[in-house]
């Protein structure tokens, strides 16, 4: 027996899958560089744009980018 | 993407690949700049139950085996942080999920759309709710594998790729294009049924 909220999370995945070029290995080798991106500014290139279209469609991938950005920014501001 | 000649320089790489006797203050300098970042961003992760010290001195193990991998894509110090964070966040996520007891994967493999109840939705939405995971269910049956139904079932029991791929004896990459292929067929199938995602969000809200 599943909840209704999970129906909802499955629907709404459904939903959301679109075409994606990268494992979660490709997306990855390139998190570093799209995580200098979103901290510093920038345009995404063609390639990392990619990353921001498997990050929406893996949590997995999501939830390890989001602690890598935290872990930048708390090793950057002391050592600034 | 940062001037070759400049990233040729970058002083991490530079000492980390001087000699045994040398680099020891460039190890020394990485491991206080990855014990500082996890720390912040671990503590509160799947419990927080990690060394962080131990999480570190791994990574760099990695990080100095792999130095030759490192693409001057980004700065040296964030490369080396990414792979200190999926050290640490995967021991966190293998810790959690040993205690945690999920029927996964189920001894028959199956994946059932039973909803446990559905009483709080108004009569007419109930019907067409049913009809809908009927619906649903039906898809699943015919159109995904055996692996791609068990990678959605552990999916929708929430465990991430990585655990779902350690408890099929598969691996991560495998595991997400079995779930993300099993995806979009079910999309496919339910716009070609004249399905929206708005219409099956309203039946379900």
């Amino acid at each position: 027996m599943v909840a209704i909220t999970q129906v909802q999370k499955l629907f709404t995945s459904i939903f959301s899958a679109v075409p994606d070029a990268l494992d979660c290995d490709g997306c990855f080798e390139l998190s570093a560089q799209f995580a200098e991106v979103e901290i510093h500014g920038g345009e995404l290139s063609e390639m990392l744009k990619e990353v921001q279209v498997h990050l929406s469609q893996c949590p997995c991938c999501a939830y390890e980018y989001e602690a890598l950005l935290e872990a930048v920014r708390a090793a950057d501001s002391v050592s600034l | 993407m940062n001037d070759l000649k400049q990233v040729s320089q970058d002083p991490w790489l530079q000492r980390l690949q001087l000699g045994e006797n040398d680099r020891g203050q460039a190890i020394e300098e990485l491991r206080t700049y990855l014990v500082r970042g996890l720390t912040r961003s671990l503590r509160h992760r799947y419990g927080g139950k990690v060394e962080v010290e131990d999480i570190a001195q791994v990574a760099l193990l990695k990080i100095l085996g792999s130095l030759d991998s490192f693409q001057h894509r980004s700065r040296f110090e964030t490369w080396a942080m990414a792979i200190a964070i999926r050290v640490g966040i995967s021991e966190l996520r293998k810790r959690y999920y040993r205690d945690v007891s999920i029927d996964f994967p189920s001894s028959d493999g199956s994946l059932r759309i039973d909803v446990v109840d559905t009483s709080k939705q108004p009569t007419q939405d109930r019907e067409g709710l049913q009809s809908l995971l009927t619906l649903l269910q039906r898809m699943i049956d015919e159109r995904l594998s055996d692996k791609q139904r068990a990678a959605i079932r552990g999916s929708l029991e929430g465990l991430p790729v990585e655990e779902i791929a350690a408890r099929m004896a598969s691996n991560r990459n495998a595991v997400y294009k079995l779930v993300h292929d099993a995806r979009l067929k079910l999309r496919q199938a339910l716009e070609a049924d004249g399905f929206t995602a708005e219409e099956i969000f309203e039946l379900m809200a």
